[in-house]
């Protein structure tokens, strides 16, 4: 008995001591004094880094805010709205001298964000709402747009006479809901019919998901009954697809999605049913962000514009191989 | 004696009018599965008054005090408040008309305070419909007042307060309503000399406010300082009500006890000269330092009170528990003790206490519950087909007589009889050379209980060295070679079966041996 | 028959209802085929839940476990190391994650809930670190094979959740492994009693409940061909439900191999069924809760008419 609560003792002390290295490695930022001065703090607050985009966009910002100097703080909340706003609400309270919304919904962050504003704290933002939005002194976004007119185009190019498309959409994701219906527009302005809606339940396994869900229509589906295109809203879901067809050994569906992800990417490189991804220009987004946020720590001034959409790159089996 | 009493009660129900008796149970029966737990129980009780209800384990005390207080109804018979009968709907029932009792160890809830234990229930005070917190302070400090004990602090947790502290909060509790008639259930147990004095004195200072106390202890001394009358229950009947004044120790014992229960018992056998199991020094939470040795075709008895360390003894000999000190050999071979599979390789079995709990699976089949314990031997390199299992069990049930439908028949299905011996079957099984029993019999027939007695003769008589626990002294002289008492976790007596009898075994127990 | 009969019945039901509205497409061989192959993967969890919960606790774990083998297995072969290895590395994994499991569960005694949902997150976090929150692709073509080929025109998956399945059925039923492990699940003390070592047999559930997961992990890994560090996540909860379902077909309300597969069944049937008739997402969500509670009702009260 006393042997097993020396154990235990032991156990947490050494889960500790790991979790506080773990921490230590993980977080350690090292912010380089800018030369003369006040070094700007940063907060930056995402809900869901777990993501692979996010994470991408988050750790660039990182590093580019380190190069200037920045002392910048990263928060995730995993997808607890309520957690994120307490998180806005600590960094207010530390005074931090900007706060940074990554990959966000406005209409969650609402009550930390006005709380900034209150407070004189500028609210810069990456990809964080689809509309320009007052209290952000600058949100710099993809033009999602752009984004799913691109992709949805590859599939109308691929198919003149028209026909059936499946729709695989995550419409909780502002971006996503607003990339869908730009794209389930195009589709029925070109005499598509969009055979169905479907939505993916949750989003960590959204390939499986994608999969077995286009795998259950081919069945119901097949042959000449088979559409002609499976657009999905974001790559992991575009990816099930594409093996969902492979599998099935449906000749003429063609996929395309987007985000411009690696494995999207070499799908395209192979030639099959998968024809089109749209590669966001993160370097860009992040770029403008952190020249407006340098721009606003330097001369005190905010950009006249607070709302930037920036376009992407097609990507298809022409270009490919650049990528 | 028992008669005197009885003509006694009756002259006295003559001359007082029934406004005297402030509780009566009248004609109470209860029954279990089949078993009479009580079996026409009468209980007077006056207001002003402290009475002791004494009686052996599994003489129905515990049944009855639940009846009295709404926890268990009765199939038959009525209880009368006040010369009314009446009808309690649950405990809070029973406590809204002045009926309360006190165990030994719920009484209080410790995680809060011991203003809120003393409201608990249905009648903490409120205002618009929120609690009460200054009221309820303030009936806290009346109560204990009341009691003399005005120094608890009521805003303290009631777990942080001492033990015979916490008693006065659960007694304040009890007399926060209007508490007619109280019932303590061995409120002593954790309690220091001084401490039971502090407790006696509030329990007088209650008679003196005309509330009825019933008294449940095991121990006569403090029944003797304390009390006014006894009542004595025995095989779930009341068996006799005295005065205090009017008898002794010694007789209420002899009154416990009862006469003999008839011929169960088998003929003695005659055990071998080698020693089987010994134990030397043995000490465990309660036990301490015993020393003992069982011969080849000896059966032990060990006899005490509950908590006297009985059961905790087998359990270590089992490998069930650990000891703390002390050795034990098995037919010369010291044991590790250090679990059931190990005693159980070196012949030594248990049948445990509580069958339902700790010998059988209810929703498994007869052949499962009988395989658990000889997995290692039905086993050929960790398989085991049904055809083996059926087939042991089919043994069993034919070697016991198990009374059943088929080997898959699930145990919770049989009687308790029949549950009791595929517990015995489990372990018969393995051929253990020193077979462990705790309350062989508890809750089964009688015609059963003669079966049991005959297999375990049989099994000494093949030369098992058997040590029998029970509660039941004249199972003890009846079926055993050889009784040792413990008390307190040591051994205070140790006599041959034959010529001994319940009194002497008694004061062994009780520790009342010169 | 009702008593024990209400999941099966509930099965047959949800088989002939969507038989009968698309009974071209859904009892086709190619559709029950991909049925299969949809439920394979959760097929393995929840067998070896099924150990779990027949010793009495339940391993919260195995969703996170399944999502760090795939992490772990992905990374290595991009890395360069063999298949081989990196599968029996992946399975280490699992093996060690039951084995904290375990010895927190069974040795340190705390409850399986608070010590699973424990090594849950911290699996996750690992889970991360070795993706570093990437979608890990680009394995050997030879390793795909396991979740992406055929045998026999069946899709691997289904050998690989049939074997297990059948494993772990045996094991429990004509081991002597497996009757400790009832009698463990069936009363603790009883089984200690009778000679069981019980904090070893709890622990070596927990062992199995890893392995399996780390395998259903490999095999999701080799059928998406990729890996993210929340693919196998949804596993759990879906595993559990399955047990649960399961375990109502049983009499003594036991988790039982046979009645898990038929709650992965269920499971499958009814999201296969309802995408082939064309329901929306959320109202198959709802659904899916509505039909598990159902079923479990279904069987209590049923019970409760004959006992």
């Amino acid at each position: 008995m006393k042997n097993t609560r020396i154990l235990a003792a032991v156990a947490t002390v050494l889960a500790s001591t790991l979790a506080l290295a773990g921490c230590s490695t993980g977080t350690a930022a090292e912010s380089r004094q800018s030369p003369g001065g006040h070094t700007p703090v940063v907060a930056l607050f995402t809900a869901s880094y777990a993501t692979p985009a996010v994470k991408l966009g988050v750790d660039m910002f990182k590093s580019k805010a380190d190069k200037m100097g920045w002392t910048t703080s990263v928060s995730d909340s995993a997808n607890d709205y309520n957690k994120l706003n307490a998180q806005m609400q600590d960094a207010i309270s530390r005074k931090v001298d900007a706060i940074v919304m990554g990959y966000t919904s406005q209409e969650k962050t609402s009550l930390g964000v006005s709380a900034a504003n209150a407070a004189g704290i500028p609210v810069f933002a990456i990809d964080a709402g689809v509309e320009p939005y007052e209290p952000y002194a600058l949100n710099v976004t993809s033009d999602n747009s752009q984004l799913a007119t691109l992709s949805a185009q590859s599939i109308i190019d691929a198919n003149p006479k028209g026909g059936n498309v499946i729709i695989i959409g995550w419409d909780s994701h502002p971006g996503i809901r607003l990339r869908t219906q730009v794209a389930k527009k195009l589709f029925e302005d070109h005499g598509f019919t969009v055979a169905v809606n479907h939505q993916i339940q949750s989003p960590g396994a959204a390939q499986e998901e994608s999969m077995s869900f286009v795998q259950d229509y081919l069945q119901a589906n097949p042959g000449d009954k088979a559409p002609v295109g499976v657009w999905a809203g974001f790559d992991a879901a575009g990816f099930g697809a594409v093996q969902a067809i492979e599998s099935a050994g449906a000749k003429g569906t063609v996929v395309a999605s987007m985000n411009g992800d690696d494995f999207a990417v070499a799908e395209i490189k192979k030639g099959g049913p998968f024809v089109a991804t749209v590669l966001q220009d993160w370097p860009t987004i992040v770029g403008d962000l952190v020249s407006g946020m340098d721009t606003y720590f330097t001369k005190g001034s905010l950009p006249a514009k607070n709302y930037i959409e920036i376009e992407g790159t097609l990507i298809n089996k022409d270009n490919a191989t650049k990528f | 004696m028992t008669s005197d009493i009885h003509q006694g009660a009756d002259q006295l129900k003559a001359v007082l009018s029934p406004d005297d008796y402030v509780l009566e149970a009248v004609d109470i029966s209860k029954h279990f599965d089949g078993v009479f737990a009580l079996n026409g129980v009468d209980l007077k009780i006056r207001s002003g008054e402290i009475h002791a209800l004494l009686g052996e384990n599994g003489a129905g005390k515990s049944t009855l005090i639940k009846i009295l207080t709404g926890v268990l109804p009765q199939d038959s018979g009525s209880i009368v408040l006040n010369g009314v009968p009446v009808e309690f709907k649950g405990v809070n029932g029973a406590r809204r008309a002045g009926v309360v009792a006190l165990y030994q160890e719920l009484s209080i809830v410790p995680g809060i305070s011991v203003a809120e234990n003393i409201s608990l229930g249905d009648d903490m005070p409120t205002r618009t419909g929120l609690v009460d917190w200054t009221e309820m302070r303030r009936v806290a400090q009346e109560q204990l007042g009341r009691l003399n004990q005005g120094h608890i602090p009521v805003q303290t947790m009631a777990g942080r307060l001492t033990p015979v502290q916490q008693t006065m909060v659960a007694v304040a509790r009890a007399i926060r309503v209007k508490a007619r008639v109280l019932i303590l259930d061995e409120p002593t147990a954790s309690l220091t000399d001084v401490e039971i004095q502090d407790l006696f004195r509030v329990l007088r200072r209650l008679r003196a406010e005309g509330v009825a106390i019933i008294y449940v202890s095991h121990r006569l001394e403090e029944v003797f300082t304390l009390c006014d009358r006894v009542t004595i229950m025995r095989n779930g009947q009341t068996v006799a009500t005295s005065d205090v004044a009017d008898t002794t120790i010694d007789q209420v014992i002899s009154t416990m006890v009862g006469r003999n229960q008839n011929d169960l018992f088998p003929e003695r056998g005659a055990p071998e000269t080698s020693v089987m199991v010994e134990t030397r020094s043995l000490s465990g939470r309660r036990l301490k330092n015993v020393s003992l040795a069982v011969r080849k075709g000896e059966v032990l008895g060990i006899g005490g009170l509950a908590g006297s360390g009985r059961s905790e003894l087998l359990r270590i000999l089992a490998g069930a528990q650990r000891r703390t000190a002390g050795e034990v050999l098995v037919d010369g071979q010291r044991s590790s003790g250090l679990s059931v599979t190990a005693a159980l390789k070196q012949g030594v079995a248990l049948v445990p206490e509580e069958r339902r709990s700790q010998g059988i699976i209810l929703s498994q089949s007869i052949g499962d519950n009988i395989a658990i314990a000889n997995l290692d031997r039905i086993g050929k390199w960790g398989l085991t087909t049904r055809g083996r299992v059926t087939q042991l069990a089919t043994k069993s049930i034919a070697d016991l007589k198990i009374k059943t439908l088929a080997a898959g028949q699930p145990v919770g299905q049989l009687s308790g009889g029949n549950q009791q011996k595929v517990v015995l079957a489990k372990y018969l099984a393995r051929n253990p050379k020193v077979l462990l029993l705790d309350e062989p019999t508890r809750g089964i027939d009688i015609g059963t209980k003669a079966e049991i007695y005959a297999l375990i003769r049989a099994l000494a008589a093949a030369g098992t060295a058997v040590i029998v626990v029970s509660s039941e002294l004249p199972e003890l002289i009846g079926l055993t070679d050889r009784i040792v008492l413990l008390h307190e976790g040591r051994v205070a007596g140790d006599v041959p079966a034959a010529d001994t009898d319940e009194e002497e075994l008694l004061t062994y127990c009780y520790g009342r041996a010169s | 028959m009702l008593k024990s009969g209400g999941t099966i019945l509930g099965f047959l039901l949800l088989v002939i209802v969507f038989g009968a509205l698309r009974p071209d497409v859904f009892l086709s061989f190619g559709n029950l085929r991909n049925v299969l192959e949809q439920v394979a993967i959760l097929a393995i969890v929840a067998a070896v839940q099924s150990v779990v919960m027949v010793v009495g606790n339940f391993d919260l774990s195995v969703g996170a476990t399944a999502s760090l083998a795939g992490a772990v297995v992905a990374q290595l072969m991009i890395s360069g190391y063999g298949i081989t290895l990196s599968v029996l590395a992946a399975l280490a994994v699992g093996a060690v994650v039951g084995a904290v499991n375990g010895y927190l569960t069974a040795y340190l005694r705390l409850s399986a809930f608070v010590a699973t949902l424990a090594t849950m997150t911290s699996v996750s976090g690992l889970t991360f670190i070795v993706t570093n929150g990437a979608t890990l692709f680009g394995l050997p073509k030879a390793f795909m094979g396991l979740g992406q080929g055929r045998w026999l025109e069946m899709p691997n998956p289904i050998f690989v959740a049939l074997a297990v399945s059948l494993l772990v059925w045996f094991v429990l039923r004509n081991t002597t492994l497996g009757r400790r492990w009832h009698a463990i699940g069936g009363n603790a003390e009883v089984a200690k009693l009778s000679g069981v070592n019980v904090s070893l047999m709890r622990f070596a559930a927990f062992v199995v409940a890893g392995l399996g997961s780390a395998l259903a992990g490999i095999v999701l890994t080799s059928r998406l061909a990729s890996a993210t560090a929340t693919s196998g996540d949804s596993y759990m909860l879906l595993a559990i439900a399955a047990v649960f379902l399961g375990m109502t077909i049983s009499k003594e309300g036991q988790a039982n191999v046979g009645g898990t597969l038929i709650g992965v069944g269920i499971l499958g049937v009814l999201s296969n069924g309802l995408n082939i008739v064309g329901v929306s997402t959320y109202v198959q969500q709802f659904l899916t809760g509505a039909i598990i509670v159902a079923a479990v009702a279904f069987s209590r009260l049923s019970n409760k008419g004959v006992s």
